[in-house]
């Protein structure tokens, strides 16, 4: 096959082909179809294999069951009182119900049944695909000349009809020649066993009037091919045969096979409309009957009504009656009758047309609707009405074809403003099935009662389409893509470079590839508002708040008892040292003696004059005083009274240097007359240090001079007291232990006394010694000191001095405890009440 | 070792008691030479404890702590009256000086602020505690104080009998703690005997 160089692009198209499929210029000259020039038939045979399989498998298909229905018809005998062609093919429909053959295409193609002497339409699909090889356009003729579409033009001229074997021409045309016999029939609808259910007009239903308004979009689009392509949609059964496509304007491209859909002129259904009435019987109801022959045919006179020249010319009688087709022309019909009907058909075509009257489309439409219009009976007419024909006759609930039509129209005209309509659309597949399938289109068959009268009333007075709104229907039936996105233009659309449909554009919808149905990215970023933001970083503030760490609440508290504490220590250093500065000895002290005490003034009483005595110093410098004022009392009555010599031990490594302050604060040590003069290494003796604890309290008291050699004696009998000042009393049971233990072992000591002077935190672990006599005698504190001092003439007046001071602190210790206490008691009931209230 | 320690201290221990018990001239002086070796190794162990203490505080200055200014004058005390103490004696009056106007007034602070405590402590025994063992004991210390207390009136009215009460309950409870420490001393010298306690190290 050679291929055909485009003069304009360049590049090579196949020789096929008119145009270039790249820039749409014609490749030849005589593939410019102009106006006028009269379409010139070709041979698409050459088309055949570059066919789709679908649409190979339709043709196939088609040719089968038309050579089926011919066979079935020829076998049966023809009966008189057959229903008429229309619903013939119904018949057929019902009774072989897995027939390939479309049942909406057998059931308007009764043909076969009823002259099946005709030829098959075995060549009729072909038709329809031959106009993409009519490259050569013939001159079109003028408008004026043929109003009437080229299929209902081609139908007209009867002899080229039936040399092409149009179906639907040569069934209108029977349709139209027996109509007596479909009368009878509705006088018998139960004849034969078949109430014609198939043929009801059913009510619309969305889903199927989506389908078929996407079957309309398909062939809408097709019309919108540029130069001679934009006929290749067109229908067989419109187009009327090989019958080449009509050359339209601009304004009209889309519309054009809508207007040829049973496009006669606006004047074309007075005449033709006598020969399309014989449905009237007369013992039906006259307007059931009309309504249901109306019914039958009303609707192809409506398709595609609109018509330029018509819409031109205001006179709807005036076209000629040669361009009416055969199967319209029903002479045997009283033309009085005929022409209200036809009449009524083209009046909303005319009101499309914008060039009829109101009150004759008023007129017209009252006379569409059959139940208004019924003169008769209404209960004997539901009566005798067939159930078919009742449905026929009720007023659709779609608008009526013209009606659409018009919508189309207008829809095509202006494309900017309805595009997604006029387009098809990506998510609307063209369903084949939809096409041919066995219901017509409910639209397609019910005109809606009331809208005829829209029509009529809404029409301009203008020669112009004004655009309407899409009525409620439709906008119900249109894809939710149409809405939700609008479909790219036809122009925005790619060329077609391969196929069958190389050089269109537009008829395969393209789109990107999940740009349409894809759902949109969503973001993953949070699309938050204001008000929710300050609320997360409230929520924030709040995590973040639990992990640092929360003050304590108990600071006043810490901070209350420092305060407390250093009241009641300047309490105390105020007071105890003002009574010390002021040395005030105003509290009397008791003369009477404890038995312990006694014991210790008799017992130092009883000492020999001049004889050694050992002291041990076992207490720490912190109780230097208490010990020195518990001791100094004794001390001072045994230098007074024995003078003897002391020795001085410690068993505290700071007690040794002790010795020299509590010989001073006792005043032994003090020169006289203030003191006893006692002198180191001649009255007393530091010994030191006593390591070893009780080894070396034993071992001292087992050989002194082993564990002290500074001891300068031989044994420790020759001590004729130990007296022990401690304020531990571990320190002074060891002494006492290791003392009684040795006087168990050696006699020599069951005579000497062991004196205690100890503090007031030691005497009372001291006290079972005592009371057992392990301890000849102990001064326990101030108390005892006090006293003790008081009976030796108050010598040497250490213990006299802080009695006052003594006194005055334990006060302050009694007022303080007790009132302190209960405040304690109080604040703790508070602060447990308070804590049980809130939990 | 530890069975020539664990023999050697078991050793001691009957050595020593037994020269408690058994007047044999050989076990006297046998336990008066165990006795000085624990008196020797007891004063070396003070001056072990001397010379640990001058380490710490050494460390503390050479490491600069924030506390080594005071681990440095207490270093420089401890050496000068070490070494005042041993060649002046600790009859000396600087020595003298340095236990009455240093160490002696310390520790006497440190006794009054133990009696401020003391003090502190029973006001807030109450709000600590309220039992019946918080109450008698601050009844007691009261009772206590206020028999011994000196008024300008002279001694208040039933404080012998205070004292008397005071007074036997104290020695019933601390005989109570001298016969509970010496069977606990007994039972501890019979443990170290039979060698189930070993203080000495080895378990």
């Amino acid at each position: 096959m050679a291929d055909l160089r485009c003069p304009n692009c360049g590049r090579d198209n196949p020789n096929f082909l008119d145009t270039c499929q790249f820039c749409q210029t014609p490749l030849k000259p005589e593939s410019t179809l102009h106006t006028g020039d009269s379409p010139v038939k070709k041979d698409t045979g050459e088309l055949e294999p570059i066919l789709p399989q679908w649409l190979r498998d339709m043709r196939q298909q088609a040719r089968e069951s038309a050579e089926e229905d011919a066979a079935a018809s020829a076998a049966q005998p023809k009966v008189r009182n057959d229903p008429p062609d229309l619903l013939a093919g119904l018949a057929s429909q019902t009774r072989d119900e897995d027939n390939d053959v479309p049942d909406w295409l057998a059931s308007i193609n009764p043909s076969p049944k009823i002259k099946p002497e005709e030829p098959p339409a075995s060549d009729s699909p072909a038709d329809f695909f031959s106009q993409f090889n009519k490259s050569t356009p013939e001159p079109a003729p003028p408008q004026a000349e043929e109003p009437a579409p080229s299929w209902m033009s081609g139908a007209a001229e009867s002899p080229r009809v039936e040399e092409e074997k149009d179906e639907l021409s040569e069934w209108f045309s029977k349709a139209a020649a027996e109509p007596d016999e479909v009368v009878e029939i509705e006088q018998e609808p139960s004849s034969g066993g078949m109430d014609m259910p198939t043929f009801k007009i059913k009510e619309p239903e969305p889903p199927k009037e989506e389908e078929d308004l996407g079957w309309l979009r398909s062939l809408e689009a097709t019309s919108h091919q540029p130069g001679g392509q934009t006929a290749a949609p067109e229908s067989e059964f419109a187009r009327g045969g090989d019958e080449p496509a009509q050359p339209t304007s601009e304004g009209g491209e889309d519309l054009s096979w809508l207007n040829e859909l049973g496009g006669l002129p606006a004047s074309a259904p007075a005449e033709s409309t006598p020969s399309s009435a014989p449905v009237i019987e007369p013992d039906l109801p006259e307007q059931g009957h009309a309504s249901a022959a109306q019914s039958d045919l009303s609707w192809l006179d409506q398709l595609g009504s609109f018509d330029p020249a018509a819409a031109q010319e205001p006179e709807p009688a005036a076209p000629a009656s040669q361009e009416t087709p055969d199967w319209l022309n029903l002479p045997d019909v009283p033309a009085q009758k005929f022409e209200e009907k036809p009449a009524e058909d083209l009046s909303w075509m005319q009101s499309f047309g914008e060039k009829e009257d109101v009150a004759s489309a008023e007129e017209k439409a009252s006379q569409f609707s059959p139940r208004r219009t019924g003169p008769l009976d209404a209960g004997s007419a539901e009566d005798s009405m067939p159930d078919w024909l009742k449905s026929a006759t009720e007023e659709p609930s779609m608008p009526p074809p013209g009606a659409l039509s018009e919508w189309f129209r207008e829809t095509d005209a202006s494309a900017s403003d309805e595009p997604l309509l006029s387009q098809p659309q990506p998510g609307a597949p063209q369903n084949v099935d939809s096409i041919l399938s066995d219901d017509l289109p409910d639209w397609f068959s019910s005109p809606e009662p009331g809208e005829e009268e829209k029509p009529a009333s809404a029409v301009p007075s203008g020669d112009s389409l004004a655009p309407v709104d899409l009525p409620a229907w439709v906008q119900a039936m249109r894809p939710v893509e149409s809405i939700v996105e609008e479909a790219p233009s036809v122009e925005s659309q790619p060329t077609e470079r391969e196929g069958p449909l190389a050089g269109l554009r537009g008829v395969i919808p393209s789109a990107p590839i999940g740009s349409a149905l894809r759902p949109k990215p969503v973001s993953l970023k949070l699309q938050a508002s204001d008000e929710q933001l300050a609320g997360a970083v409230i929520l924030e503030q709040i995590l973040a708040g639990e992990t640092n760490p929360k003050p304590l609440v108990t600071t006043p508290l810490v901070a209350s008892q420092r305060v407390l504490r250093w009241m009641l220590s300047g309490l105390f250093i105020i007071v105890l040292g003002a009574m010390i500065f002021l040395g005030t000895q105003s509290m009397p002290v008791s003369a009477s003696l404890p038995a312990h005490v006694s014991s210790v003034s008799s017992t130092v009483a009883n000492i020999p004059p001049g004889s050694s005595v050992l002291v041990v110093i076992d207490y720490e410098p912190a109780l230097a005083g208490e010990l020195e004022a518990v001791s100094g009392p004794m001390l001072d009555q045994l230098a007074l009274l024995v003078r003897p010599r002391l020795s001085f031990v410690a068993t505290s490594p700071n007690s040794s240097a002790l010795v020299e302050r509590l010989l001073i604060n006792t005043r032994l040590s003090l020169p006289q007359p203030n003191g006893l003069d006692y002198k180191l290494g001649a009255d007393y003796f530091n010994l030191g240090y006593l390591p070893g604890g009780a080894s070396g309290v034993v071992e001292f008291v087992e050989s002194p001079v082993s564990a002290l050699p500074s001891a300068g004696v031989g044994s420790f009998s020759e001590y004729a007291a130990v007296i022990v000042l401690t304020d531990h009393s571990e320190s002074a049971r060891v002494w006492v232990e290791q003392l009684d233990a040795r006087k168990q072992i050696d006699p020599s000591l069951a005579n000497q006394p062991l004196l205690v002077a100890a503090s007031a935190q030691a005497g009372p672990l001291l006290q079972p010694y005592v009371s057992s006599r392990q301890i000849a005698g102990m001064v326990n504190g101030i108390s005892d000191a006090a006293r003790y001092e008081f009976v030796n003439n108050s010598r040497p007046g250490i213990a006299r001095r802080y009695w006052d001071s003594f006194g005055v602190g334990l006060l302050m210790a009694i007022v303080i405890i007790t009132i302190g206490s209960l405040w304690s008691v109080v604040a703790g009931i508070r602060a447990r009440r308070a804590e049980a209230e809130f939990g | 070792m530890r069975v020539f320690t664990a023999a050697f201290a078991i050793a001691s221990g009957l050595i020593v008691l037994l020269g408690y018990f058994l007047p044999v001239q050989p076990l006297i002086q046998l336990r008066l030479i165990l006795t000085d070796w624990a008196i020797v190794i007891a004063g070396f162990a003070v001056l072990i404890g001397v010379f640990n203490l001058i380490s710490v505080q050494m460390e503390k200055v050479r490491s600069r702590q924030p506390a080594g200014l005071y681990s440095a004058l207490l270093i420089i005390s401890l050496i000068l009256t070490f070494g005042f103490g041993l060649l002046l004696g600790p009859d000396d009056p600087f020595m003298r000086l340095a236990v009455d106007a240093v160490i002696v007034p310390v520790e006497s602070a440190l006794m009054a602020i133990l009696a401020v405590t003391l003090i502190y402590a029973s006001i807030r025994l109450l709000r600590r505690r309220v039992d019946l063992m918080s109450v008698i004991f601050l009844v007691v210390a009261v009772l206590f104080l206020f028999a011994i207390m000196p008024t300008p009136f002279g001694p208040i009215p039933g404080d012998q009998l205070i004292l008397d009460l005071t007074g036997m309950l104290s020695r019933g409870g601390a005989r109570g703690l001298l016969i509970g420490i010496a069977l606990g001393t007994l039972l501890t010298g019979l443990r170290v005997l039979f060698g189930i306690d070993r203080p000495y190290g080895g378990n």
